[in-house]
């Protein structure tokens, strides 16, 4: 970012991308910068742009500096932004759409989280509830494939305890077929959107 | 019914609250239906209810008196006066084969523009939702109502 | 429909583009032109212009037009000035009328079609109505040269002395003890950092010097009616309880004044004592008594003023408590050891802990005054006499009270000593005879005469007192007799009565009793008698009575007392009879009682198990349920009448009875039987005696005051720790056996104060009168009451200011949570030299801050809180960190949104602060927390845009200004209404902001809207120049829009009369009766039109055929009509 002046009416690529993003447009174009939700942000510090700037940027119209950012990933759902922004700006909730369209617009593939979120939604589909080693086979598989041995020790010990098995004899919860439901109506109201 | 039906509503707004209040709707460049045509009286007290019936009669689809809120009437209490009137009215106005969502009492403060475009956007869907007012019924309404009153009083 | 002679002209204004870019001004015009009656019909860019106004005139001049109607604006934007256009032509101002074709046509919609229809309707409502238009003459009343400000804060003050300077008569009204309102609390002031006090004292000093100002203090508007010109105003006077003209501010009463409260003035961070004045330089200089309402004096029966000897007892002056008890009662030791303490019940420190121990207090009081010497004789000032039969404290209380109004008393006692009940019904092991008998002397000390040993009724009867000269007499003999059950062998030997029985002891009587004894009654006479049994040497003591365990009327202490000393009750049994041997008592034969209940003649019956029939062994019997008077007294006494339970008749509220002069009281009247009670009916016999021998009114003004009001409410101190309520010691068990030696010890010296400390004050003031007794001018007065005047003003200006968010509302700033978070006022306090601190900026704890944090938009531009912007909080938050920078070392930061600094010479003090060292961060304070004890504000860097956290000594939270909490209320009493954040709602806000909605009523300062002290000057002059222009004018025009009744129609029915809210119509007697509008009074509110049931009433200008008029040219459509 530091490299480059903008030159803004050329770079406001995408004017509509604020009302793709906000659930209501009209708030978020109220924004004065005043940086609350960045103060109460619990994970601020370890974001690339803080969330007050992440605003900013939609506001630019920046797409993509703000879906390659891992800013919203990192969102805990908190709520502490949403409910201290002096403007009544629905935060959390945009930082949950900017999850959807990342994930939608393929950017996502290069960030851990999502992977986290895919391999978490395949393990409950298929089961019913998580099973710990399946979900985490899965999560290393799609992202970081070489940190799973530094897991070991810990995986060791929770399997000495009792705590994670192996065997995926009698994971599954009875109904299977209601959380299957469940997922398919997700889908189409996805589709929907 | 061909063609677009746009409602036509009588409003009676008081000059105190309720008009000012749609003055300060109109500095403030709200848009809303404009299906509502206003005519100032001092206080909602002062509606009698001849105008509401007179201007059903003459084809309005829709009658609506705004006042100041309860406690705020600028002549004490007229506010209550126009309520408990109404209430009667509306009662009267089934029999005449109107329907009593036509007619609609609210308050409407000075300073309130946003919630005058809102009350008259509200009642403008509604009377849109209930077509034009084609009073025709009247008298079988209250031949209902009469054995209905009747079949509740007797015991047994 | 064509009406002859009716010539309109119609005008569509452009109003530039605000019309015309929505609406096609030539459809409406050449729609409007072919209108009934119409005869022209133009369109014109702006027809409020001089241009515009002139085409208007020709076309009256030219073609005879009578009726004008002006599409344009709102009425309420220019209607006066087109009626003063057809004024000018010489047409009646009301042959106007207007069509709102711009706020609510134009400017309300974007569909341009839909907007030229309604125009076109909106102007056919208003051309037939128009038609029928009358011409009316407006009347000219004329104003009252006085004016009316209500606030005394820098913008009360200013429009004050704006009025008075030109000549005319201002009242200004404030609620405060004082006026400077919010200014007088501010340390400096921005830009220029004048000290804000010396800038305003001189004012508040002008204020009370000008013969034309009469000021008003500690008082509030409550009602207003009238209009514009003619306003009536009650102003309700909250009495100071001090003289403020001979009051000279020395400061002596405070210092000896027991009862410190949190002062308001100083934002609740420094205290004042209950007599108190805000602040040294406050006008009026005169101090004042917070005096509020306690429940514990309002429960007592006598209204002694128990939190005043409470907090003398706290502060060690015994003599003075005692002084303050003996006001009213003549018996402190007594009560404090008897009494069933009513104010005990109500004492609300029992929302913290428990109630206070208040009785043992007065106990404690009266037992430890020593080296008193007897009382001064009482100066006999009046030469009437007072005749008093019974010396039981109802007589002795109404003799102590007499005695000292200065009239001759005489006390008549059949017994052979005085005291009553007092002396002859309760053991000594409660009430020691010493105790009693002390107090009575002092009694006669003072001047009352006690002959015992002398009955009335017999040789000298009342009638005979009378002739001796008495001028009043007061019967209270009391219900002295026990009464035996009927029930079978409640004659034999062992039987006792227990009020004869308790008698006997008390008169050193021998008193034979058997070994098992039961007493039956539930009440304390009952407890006595088993308790005195005891000590006799009984071997076995019962007590049976009808109540359950739960609902025996007797003292709980009592009963624990009694079961401790080995008494046993059986509750909820009746005795049926007695079983006899040998003509004495062996056995009660008694009934379990399932319920009591009473009859319609208030009877008592019993409803009694069945089959539960059983014996309780007893040799001695003891009936202590219920007494009765006996009434011998009264003989040779005509018109007196005697109830059905055998007491006297009397006045509930005067206690007279039939016969002029004769008065009866106490247990006589009313058999109620506590002590405390006997007495309050003594002193209202004193009262209504006074009266009565001074030709007075008995009942004038008597009526009591309820114990909680509606609006009653305590305030707990901040910071009340829980305190253990002192338990009375009592003598050991062993120590009783066999003697009648007082059981309850009394509390120690420690005790008591501790006791007496944890009184939460509720009234403020005590009225323990220490203030006036070292008051030199003597200019304290606590009888004094609320007065109300009303005052007849022509104008009225508001400046009633504003208060400020309350931080709480925000919690992620933890105000009082944490310490060293405080609000801007707060700190404002602080730093001011007549502040809590003298002017030093110190912590909790007293230590000077090393750094502090100014957090900017606490609760303002937020819709979690207040919406708009505070407007000065910036300011002073700049101007506070330049006195931090002035005073200490410390390091400043100030943590903003934006910096709005708008105002002439802002901008340039904002960069001097800068310059200073103060580091502003733009960024917004989000939340103040704890990490460890060091105090840590959250915020994000944005230059950085990183989010940061800092570490300070002190965080400064500048709220920002909202409306005062009772916006709402006072609005209602002047009948202005408020905006939806509950400031008062300007007329225009750009044009006219310091006009109400009602004519005649102005608004000045923060009431309106936050503002600097310049603009609040400002605007409060200009309130004060349309104040000015109004009475100078001396006249104003009412407009003529009145009720009009047609007495043909009317029917005297009078549905019209009850609907006026301003009683304007009245039923006129001559020949036929019909209703008549009084013009003067009627406002045109129309409410009496729509009721009458004959259609005899219209208003004028707003009539019935006009209204339907109008009805009708709206909805006849917008198709072009021919004219016929």
């Amino acid at each position: 970012m530091a490299e480059k002046v903008f030159n803004l009416t050329r770079d406001m690529l995408d004017p509509t991308f604020a009302d793709l993003v906000a659930p209501d447009r009209e708030k978020l174009l109220t924004c004065i910068q005043c940086g609350t939700c960045t103060a109460s942000c619990p994970t601020a510090h370890a974001m690339d742009y803080t969330p007050r700037q992440l605003w900013r940027l939609i506001q630019l119209g920046l797409k993509e500096e703000v879906l390659s950012c891992n800013s919203f990933w990192l969102c805990t759902a908190c709520y502490s932004c949403t409910s201290r922004c002096p403007r009544g700006i629905a935060c959390t909730k945009t930082m949950f759409t900017l999850k959807r369209m990342a994930l939608s617009t393929g950017v996502a593939k290069r960030h851990a989280t999502a992977h986290f979120y895919e391999a978490f939604t395949e393990t409950v589909r298929r089961h019913g509830r998580i099973h710990d080693v399946e979900l985490m086979t899965i999560f290393f598989n799609k992202s970081k494939r070489l940190q799973a041995i530094s897991y070991t020790r810990l995986g060791l010990t929770l399997w000495r305890k009792g705590k994670v098995s192996l065997d995926a004899a009698g994971v599954n919860i009875k109904r299977l077929d209601q959380m299957e439901a469940i997922f398919r109506k997700a889908e189409e109201l996805e589709r929907k959107r | 019914m061909t063609g677009h039906f746009e409602p036509r509503i009588v409003g009676f707004l008081c000059n105190w609250c309720a008009y000012t209040g749609a003055d300060l709707a109109g500095t403030s460049r709200l848009k809303y239906a404009p299906n509502v045509d206003i005519i100032r009286v001092m206080c909602s007290g002062r509606v009698d209810p001849t105008f509401i019936l007179k201007a059903f009669q003459l084809g309005a689809d829709g009658v609506l008196i705004c006042g100041c809120h309860p406690g705020d009437c600028h002549y004490s209490g007229g506010n209550y006066k126009a309520a408990r009137r109404i209430a009667i009215l509306k009662k009267l106005l089934k029999q005449f084969g109107i329907e009593p969502e036509r007619l609609r009492l609210d308050w409407v403060s000075a300073s309130e523009g946003e919630r005058f475009a809102s009350v008259v956007n509200e009642m403008t869907a509604q009377i849109r939702k209930l077509g034009p007012l084609m009073p025709t019924n009247g008298p079988e309404i209250a031949k209902e109502e009469a054995k209905e009153f009747a079949e509740s009083a007797t015991p047994g | 429909m064509n009406r002859t002679g009716v010539k309109i002209g119609v005008y569509v204004c452009h109003c530039g583009i605000n019309i015309a870019a929505t609406v096609d001004v030539e459809a409406v015009r050449a729609f409007a032109a072919t209108l009934n009656n119409v005869a022209v019909a133009r369109h014109f860019q702006f027809l409020c212009s001089a241009p515009g106004q002139e085409m208007i005139k020709k076309d009256v001049r030219e073609l005879g037009l009578n009726r004008v109607v002006v599409a344009s604006c709102s009425p309420r934007m220019h209607e006066i000035a087109f009626q003063g256009v057809l004024a000018d032509t010489g047409l009646n101002p009301y042959y106007l009328d207007m069509a709102n074709i711009r706020e609510q046509c134009s400017w309300i919609t974007s569909d341009t079609a839909q907007a030229t229809e309604k125009a076109k309707r909106l102007i056919g409502g208003a051309v037939a109505r128009v038609a029928l238009q009358e011409p009316l003459q407006g009347r000219q009343v004329p104003v009252i040269p006085k004016a009316l400000v209500v606030g005394g804060g820098i913008a009360g003050i200013q429009a004050a002395l704006s009025i008075a300077d030109a000549g005319y008569h201002v009242y200004l009204v404030e609620r405060e003890p004082s006026i400077g309102g919010r200014m007088a609390q501010l340390d400096r002031t921005f830009p220029t950092l004048d000290c804000s006090a010396c800038i305003l004292i001189p004012k508040m000093v002008a204020v009370e010097r000008h013969p034309n100002i009469t000021l008003l203090s500690y008082s509030e508007v409550v009602k207003v009616s009238g209009y514009v010109g003619n306003f009536k105003v009650r102003v309700k006077k909250k009495p100071r309880y001090v003289e403020p003209g001979a009051c000279t501010g020395c400061d002596e009463c405070a210092r000896v004044c027991p009862v410190e409260v949190l002062s308001e003035f100083d934002m609740g961070q420094g205290k004042r004592r209950a007599i108190y004045r805000p602040f040294a330089q406050a006008v009026p200089s005169a101090f004042v008594i917070d005096k509020r309402k306690s429940p514990c004096k309002l429960a007592c029966p006598a209204h002694v003023k128990v939190q005043g000897y409470i907090g003398l007892i706290g502060q060690g002056k015994l003599k003075e408590a005692l002084d303050l008890i003996r006001e009213e009662l003549p018996f402190p030791s007594v009560c404090g050891r008897v009494c069933l303490r009513p104010c005990e019940n109500e004492c609300e420190r029992k929302q913290v802990d428990e109630s206070l121990a208040i009785a043992a207090l007065k106990r404690f009081a009266a037992d430890h005054v020593s080296n008193e010497g007897p009382p001064v004789p009482v100066r006999r000032t009046k030469k009437e006499k007072v005749a008093i039969i019974g010396s039981g404290p109802t007589g002795i209380a109404a003799a102590y009270d007499l005695v000292r109004m200065g009239y001759g008393v005489t006390v008549f006692e059949a017994a052979p000593v005085a005291g009553g009940m007092l002396a002859l019904g309760i053991p000594d092991y409660r009430l020691p005879r010493e105790v009693l008998q002390k107090e009575i002397d002092r009694v006669r000390a003072l001047g009352v005469e006690i002959k015992t040993n002398t009955p009335v009724g017999q040789t000298l009867t009342i009638p005979d007192l009378f002739k001796q000269g008495s001028g009043a007499i007061f019967i209270a003999i009391g219900a002295q007799q026990s009464h035996r059950l009927p029930i079978p062998g409640s004659e034999l030997e062992g039987t006792l009565a227990g009020l004869s029985f308790l008698r006997d002891i008390k008169m050193g009587k021998r008193v034979k009793l058997g070994q098992r004894v039961l007493v039956f009654g539930g009440g304390n006479v009952a407890l006595d008698c088993a308790r005195s049994a005891v000590r006799l040497g009984a071997q076995e003591v019962r007590i049976a009575c009808p109540e359950s365990r739960e609902t025996m009327p007797a003292d709980p202490s009592e009963i624990k007392q009694g079961e401790e000393e080995g008494i046993v009750i059986h509750p909820s049994r009746t005795l049926a009879g007695l079983l006899g041997y040998d003509n004495r008592v062996a056995g009660a034969d008694c009934l379990n009682v399932l319920r009591i209940m009473f009859d319609e003649e208030g009877h008592l019956k019993l409803e009694t198990v069945p089959a539960s029939a059983h014996v309780l062994p007893a040799d001695t019997v003891i009936f202590a349920t219920g007494q009765a008077p006996e009434l011998g007294v009264v003989s040779g006494v005509q018109g007196l009448t005697i109830t059905e339970r055998n007491t006297i008749a009397a006045d509930p509220d005067t206690l007279a009875t039939g016969v002029p002069g004769l008065f009866a009281g106490g247990d006589v009247v009313t058999m109620a039987g506590s002590v405390i009670e006997a007495i309050a009916s003594g002193k209202k016999a004193a009262v209504s005696i006074d009266r009565y021998l001074q030709g007075r009114d008995l009942r004038e003004g008597r009526t009591e005051e309820p114990v909680k009001s509606a609006d009653f409410k305590v305030v707990i101190p901040p910071g009340t720790q829980t305190a253990p309520k002192q338990i009375m010691p009592e003598l050991p068990l062993k120590d009783r056996q066999g003697n009648f030696k007082e059981v309850a010890l009394g509390f120690t010296r420690e005790m008591a104060v501790a006791e007496a400390k944890r009184c939460l004050n509720c009234a403020v003031c005590s009225e323990c009168h220490q203030c006036e007794a070292v008051c030199l001018p003597k200019c304290i007065h606590h009888a004094l009451k609320e007065e109300e005047v009303d005052l007849e003003v022509g104008a009225i200006a508001i400046a009633t200011g504003h208060d400020f968010f309350h931080a709480p509302l925000l919690p992620q700033y933890n105000y009082g949570h944490f310490p060293n978070i405080i609000e801007s006022m707060e700190f404002e306090r602080l730093c001011s030299a007549t502040g809590p601190t003298g002017g030093k900026i110190v912590l909790a704890d007293g230590r000077v801050p090393r750094s502090i944090a100014i957090i900017h938009c606490v609760g303002s531009r937020d819709y979690h809180a207040n919406t708009y912007c505070s407007r000065v909080c910036c300011m002073h938050a700049l101007k506070q960190a330049y006195l931090v920078k002035e005073k200490t070392g410390a390091q400043v930061y100030e943590l903003y949104t934006d910096i709005r600094a708008s105002g002439k010479g802002y901008e340039e003090f904002y960069e001097r602060v800068q310059r200073e060292g103060v580091l502003f961060i733009h960024g917004r304070g989000a939340e103040v927390i704890m990490q460890g004890d060091q105090l840590v504000v959250k915020a994000e860097e944005t230059g950085l845009g990183r989010p940061i956290t800092l570490p300070v000594d002190l965080v400064i939270l500048s709220t920002g200004m909202t409306p005062r909490k009772d916006s709402e209320q006072v609005a209602r009493i002047f009948g202005i209404t408020c905006d939806h954040h509950r400031f008062f709602m300007e007329s225009h806000l750009k044009l006219r902001p310091f006009h109400s909605n009602t004519d005649g009523i102005f608004l000045a300062g923060t009431c309106q809207a936050p503002r600097d002290i310049p603009d609040t000057i400002a605007h409060a002059n200009a309130s004060a120049a349309e104040i000015l222009s109004l009475l100078a004018r001396g006249k104003v025009a009412i407009e003529p829009l009145v009720a009009e009744i047609n007495p043909e129609l009317c029917s005297a029915c009078p549905a019209c009369i009850c609907v006026c809210p301003y009683q304007a119509i009245s039923l006129n007697g001559k020949g036929k009766r019909v209703a008549e509008v009084n013009e003067a009074l009627c406002k045109g509110c129309g409410a009496c039109a729509a009721s009458c049931p004959s259609g005899a009433i219209t208003v004028k200008h707003f009539t019935d055929r006009q209204v339907f008029a109008q009805i009708e040219g709206i909805l006849a459509g917008t198709e072009s009509r021919s004219k016929p």
